[in-house]
C-alpha cells in the first residue's frame, strides 16, 4: 500500500530486524533499514511493553522480546522462501514484508515444511491413511478458492481416514471432507 | 414495507436454517432467484418497533461466480439495497469460517457474526474469545446457539441499530506488488460504484466477471494482470493471503486445551457408513425400509380417507352433471391428501431430520458411486427416492440439484420409479388379481427397463459428466425439532398449493369425459397398441385415462372388463403392470415437468417415456410368452 505502515506493523518490523542482527542493533541501522517515520514511537512502544532495552547506543531484545521476533521471523523467512520458487531472493525478501504480519504462524510455517521437502512431494490420491501437510493445489483458480475455503490450504496438516472406491475422505483443521479421487489427484501433500 | 433488509450468509453446515427459523418460524416465502435454479427464503419479524426483513441465502464457502448458490449470494449481497449482513462463523473452526466473513467485510457491508457451536467447541477444548475478535475485526461478535436461542435476541437488537454501527476498518493486507496492483485497478473503477472500489478491483483481479463492468476500461485488468510477473497466479496467492489471515485471527483469539479423543458412537457409525461395502448397502436398506413403511403407512391412510369419502359423500347419478363432476373432483382431491400426507410430508421430515442429523452427506458419498454411472450427480438421489412418492413432488425437488440440465435428466427417470399411486396399481391389480411373483417381475421390468433407459440417454444425448463430488462431512448434531418441521413445511407448500388442485382438476376432467361417454369410444381405434400390449381391447382405457388419475387405473380396468378380470392370464397382467408403470405420467407429473422446464420438453419426454414404455412392454411380453412354455 502506498500509504504509511501502521505503529503496530513498525513494532514487528523493528523485532524482526533485531533478530536478524543476533538481537541487538543501533537506532540508526534500523531506521535506515525500515524507512518510516513511525519507528521512533515505535520504538517507544515497545520499551514500554518490555519488549526492547536500551544499552548503550544500541537496542537490545528482552527475553520476551526475543521469542515473539523468533516468531515473527520465521514467519518471514517462511514468506520468503515461499516466494524464491518464482522470484528473485531481492523481491522475496520485499514480499515477505508485508505477508508475515496478517498470515497465521503455523500455516507459514508448514509452508516452510513443505518448501524444504519438495521433492517428497506425492499426490492426496495414494497417500494412504496418513497424516501429511497440504503441499500444493493444482486445480484452476476457482475451485482452488472453493478448496482454500473449506479448509484445504497449503502448509495445512491434513489426515487421511479412508479411501473410498470414488473419494477419499480427510480431516482437516477439524472437519472432515470427501474429496472426489480426480481433485485428490490434483491436490500435493508431503507426509509427517 | 420492512424497516431494515438483513441477509444471513454462512458457509454450509454452520447453522444458518436454524438462525434462520428461530427469528422467523415458518412463515417464509420461498421464490425462485430469477435466472437461477436456486430458492431464496425470506420473511419478515418485528423487533421492538421495527420490522426486519431476513434474506436466507444458500450455504457457500467463499465469495465467487463459480455455482449458480453462489452467484446468488454474490447477487444478494451487493445488489445495494441491504443494511447489512449476519455472518455465521463455525467455533469448531473459526479460521474457516472467517475466510467468507472476510471476504464480507472487504465488501464494506455492514456485519454483525453468529458465533455457533461455542459449547460443542469447547468440548473440544476450543476456547474463543468473541470480545477479542471483535475488537480485531471492529464488529459485533455474538455467540449464538439456536438450540437452546442463545444470543438470539442479542442478535435482533444488534441488528435493528445495524444502520447506527460503525464501519469496521479491518482490511485484509496482501503483499505490495498486489496492492500495487490492486491501487492500479481500483483508481480506475467507475465513481458511481457503490462497493467500495478497493474491493471491486480485488473481485476483478480475482477474475470474477462481473465485476469487470465497474472498471472504466476492462483492459486495465488483464494489462495490470500480465505485469504483476511476480505473481503469475494472482488469484490464487490472494486466497491463500485471505485465508493466511482469516487462520491468524482465529490463532489470536482461540486458547486450545488438549482434550482427550474418544472413540464413541458416531466413529462406530461411520466405520459402518464409510465403508465401500457396507455403506453402499445399509443407505440403500435405509430407503428401501423408509419407503417400505412409508407404503403401509400410506395404505391405512387411503382405506381410512376412502371409509370416510363413502360415509360423507353419496355416489352421484348421472342426472345432475355438476354434482357427477364436483365428486370425481373430490375423489381426486382424497387421492392428492392420501399421496401428501404420508408420502410427501414424511418423506421431507425423514430428509429433513437426515439433513441436520449430519446423515445426508454420507448417503450422497455412498449413493454418488452407482448414481454416475448413469452421469447422474450423488445428489438426485432425493428426488429420485421421493419419486416413490409422488413423480410430481420429485420433479419439483430436482431443484435441489444445481444446474437446470441435471434436474432435467433427474426427471427423466421418474417414468420408472414407480410412485405409489403406481405401485398401488402394481400391488392391488397385478398382485391381487394376478400373483405376487407376477407383480414382483413387473417391478424388476421396471428397474431393468429404467437402468436401459438410463444408459440410452447416457449413449445418444451429450450430457456432460458431472462435477467432481466434493463435500463436507459435518459431525453428527442432535436436531432441532423446530426447524425440520419448519423446514419439512416450507418444502411441501408447493405440493399443497400446486399439486392437489390439479389431482382436483384431473378427477373432475375425467367425471366430464365419463359423462358423455368418451372413454369407451377410443377402444376400437386404439385396438393396435392393445393388440401389440397382448391386451384385450378395453383394457386399453385404464392404461389411458389413468394419466387423469393414476388411482383411478384399477377401478376402471374392473369397470371396462365388467368385473372380469378371471378371463386375463398372468402374462396378461404382466404386460398390463408394466404399460401402466412404465411411460405414461399422471397429468400431475406432466403439469409440474412443463412447469418446470417448459411445455416443449415436458411433451418430448412424455412421448418419448410412452414409446418407449409401449415398446419395451410389448417386447417384455413377447419374449416372456414366448420362454414361458418351456419353463412350464
Amino acid at each position: 500500500m502506498s500509504d504509511e505502515p501502521s505503529v503496530e506493523i513498525v513494532e514487528e518490523d523493528i523485532l524482526r530486524v533485531l533478530s536478524e542482527n543476533d538481537g541487538e542493533a543501533t537506532v540508526e541501522s534500523i531506521s535506515e533499514e525500515l524507512i518510516s517515520s513511525s519507528v521512533h514511537v515505535a520504538i517507544d512502544q515497545l520499551l514500554q511493553k518490555g519488549l526492547i532495552r536500551r544499552e548503550e547506543q544500541n537496542l537490545v531484545l528482552t527475553e520476551q522480546g526475543e521469542k515473539l521476533a523468533e516468531d515473527i521471523l520465521k514467519k518471514h523467512l517462511a514468506v520468503e522462501k515461499q516466494f524464491v520458487k518464482t522470484q528473485s531472493n531481492e523481491l522475496a525478501h520485499e514480499a515477505a514484508h508485508h505477508l508475515e504480519h496478517q498470515i497465521s504462524l503455523d500455516v507459514l510455517e508448514g509452508m516452510e515444511t513443505v518448501t524444504s521437502r519438495q521433492s517428497e512431494r506425492t499426490s492426496l490420491k495414494g497417500f494412504g491413511p496418513d497424516e501429511g501437510l497440504v503441499a500444493d493445489i493444482l486445480v484452476e483458480d476457482e475451485l482452488f478458492e472453493r478448496l482454500i475455503a473449506m479448509g484445504i490450504c497449503p502448509g495445512r496438516k491434513i489426515q487421511v481416514i479412508t479411501e473410498l472406491p470414488n473419494v477419499i475422505i480427510v480431516e482437516i483443521g477439524g472437519k472432515q471432507l470427501a474429496i472426489e479421487k480426480d481433485i485428490a489427484a490434483q491436490i500435493e501433500v508431503v507426509g509427517g | 414495507m420492512s424497516d431494515i433488509e438483513i441477509v444471513l450468509v454462512g458457509q454450509p453446515n454452520t447453522g444458518k436454517s436454524a438462525l434462520f427459523n428461530s427469528f422467523v418460524g415458518s412463515k417464509v416465502t420461498v421464490s425462485n432467484y430469477p435466472g437461477t435454479t436456486v430458492d431464496v427464503a425470506r420473511a419478515e419479524r418485528t423487533f421492538e418497533d421495527k420490522t426486519i426483513e431476513f434474506v436466507d441465502t444458500p450455504g457457500i464457502y467463499s465469495i465467487s461466480d463459480r455455482s449458480e448458490e453462489e452467484k446468488v449470494t454474490e447477487r444478494t449481497l451487493f445488489r445495494g439495497d441491504i443494511d447489512g449482513a449476519i455472518v455465521l462463523l463455525d467455533a469448531t473452526s473459526l479460521g474457516r469460517s472467517l475466510y467468507l466473513a472476510l471476504q464480507i467485510l472487504e465488501a464494506g457491508i455492514p456485519v454483525v457474526l453468529a458465533l455457533n457451536f461455542v459449547e460443542e467447541a469447547e468440548k473440544n477444548g476450543i476456547h474463543i474469545d468473541a470480545e477479542r475478535l471483535a475488537e480485531l475485526l471492529g464488529v459485533s461478535v455474538v455467540a449464538i446457539n439456536p438450540l437452546t436461542g442463545r444470543g438470539v435476541k442479542t442478535l435482533l437488537q444488534q441488528v435493528s441499530e445495524i444502520r447506527e454501527l460503525t464501519e469496521s476498518v479491518f482490511q485484509v493486507e496482501y503483499d505490495d506488488h498486489l496492492e500495487e496492483a490492486i491501487d492500479s485497478v481500483s483508481s480506475d473503477v467507475l465513481d458511481e460504484v457503490t462497493l467500495p472500489k478497493r474491493f471491486v478491483a480485488l473481485r476483478a483481479l480475482e477474475g470474477d466477471k462481473d465485476f469487470y463492468r465497474y472498471v472504466a476500461q476492462e483492459d486495465t485488468i488483464d494489462t495490470v494482470r500480465e505485469s504483476l510477473t511476480d505473481h503469475p497466479e494472482l488469484s490464487k496467492d490472494i486466497s491463500v493471503t485471505r485465508f493466511g489471515t482469516a487462520s491468524w485471527i482465529a490463532q489470536q483469539v482461540t486458547q486450545i486445551e488438549p482434550t482427550e479423543q474418544k472413540r464413541g458412537i458416531k466413529e462406530k457409525i461411520d466405520d459402518v457408513l464409510l465403508d465401500p461395502v457396507t455403506g453402499p448397502v445399509v443407505t440403500l436398506s435405509f430407503f428401501v425400509g423408509l419407503f417400505g413403511a412409508l407404503l403401509l403407512l400410506g395404505n391405512v391412510v387411503q382405506y381410512w380417507l376412502t371409509v370416510l369419502f363413502e360415509v360423507v359423500v353419496p355416489t352421484p347419478s348421472k342426472a345432475s352433471p355438476f354434482w357427477f363432476v364436483l365428486v370425481e373432483g373430490l375423489h381426486g382431491l382424497t387421492a392428492g391428501i392420501a399421496i401428501a400426507l404420508p408420502y410427501v410430508f414424511l418423506f421431507y421430515l425423514v430428509f429433513g431430520l437426515m439433513e441436520d442429523v449430519g446423515l445426508l452427506s454420507r448417503f450422497i458419498v455412498n449413493l454418488d458411486r452407482l448414481l454416475r454411472k448413469l452421469k447422474l450427480p450423488g445428489k438426485s438421489f432425493i428426488p429420485l427416492a421421493l419419486g416413490l412418492g409422488c413423480s410430481a413432488a420429485a420433479t419439483r425437488a430436482t431443484r435441489v440439484l444445481s444446474s437446470k440440465k441435471s434436474q432435467f435428466h433427474t426427471s427423466m427417470f421418474f417414468a420408472f420409479v414407480p410412485c405409489s399411486s403406481r405401485i398401488a396399481i402394481i400391488m392391488g391389480v397385478v398382485g391381487f388379481y394376478g400373483s405376487t411373483l407376477v407383480a414382483l417381475g413387473v417391478f424388476f421390468t421396471l428397474m431393468v427397463a429404467g437402468v436401459i433407459w438410463g444408459l440410452l440417454v447416457v449413449k445418444l444425448t451429450d450430457i456432460e459428466e458431472e462435477e467432481p463430488l466434493l463435500i463436507e462431512l459435518p459431525p453428527y448434531r442432535r436436531p432441532i425439532v423446530d426447524n425440520v418441521l419448519a423446514k419439512s413445511w416450507i418444502r411441501m407448500k408447493d405440493f399443497v398449493y400446486i399439486v392437489l388442485p390439479l389431482l382436483m382438476a384431473g378427477g373432475a376432467f375425467y367425471g366430464l369425459l365419463k359423462l358423455y361417454d368418451i372413454p369407451r369410444r377410443v377402444i376400437g381405434p386404439l385396438s393396435p397398441v392393445s393388440h401389440w400390449l397382448g391386451l384385450p381391447d378395453p383394457a386399453i382405457v385404464p392404461l389411458l385415462f389413468g394419466f387423469l388419475q393414476k388411482d383411478l387405473t384399477g377401478p376402471i380396468l374392473l369397470s371396462v372388463m365388467e368385473g372380469d378380470l378371471a378371463s386375463l392370464t398372468l402374462l396378461q397382467f404382466y404386460s398390463f403392470g408394466v404399460a401402466a408403470t412404465v411411460g405414461i405420467p399422471c397429468v400431475i407429473a406432466l403439469a409440474m415437468l412443463w412447469k418446470e422446464f417448459g411445455w416443449k420438453e415436458a411433451i418430448l419426454l412424455t412421448i418419448a417415456t410412452i414409446t418407449y414404455g409401449f415398446l419395451f412392454a410389448g417386447l417384455a411380453w413377447r419374449i416372456l410368452s414366448f420362454v414361458a412354455p418351456f419353463l412350464g
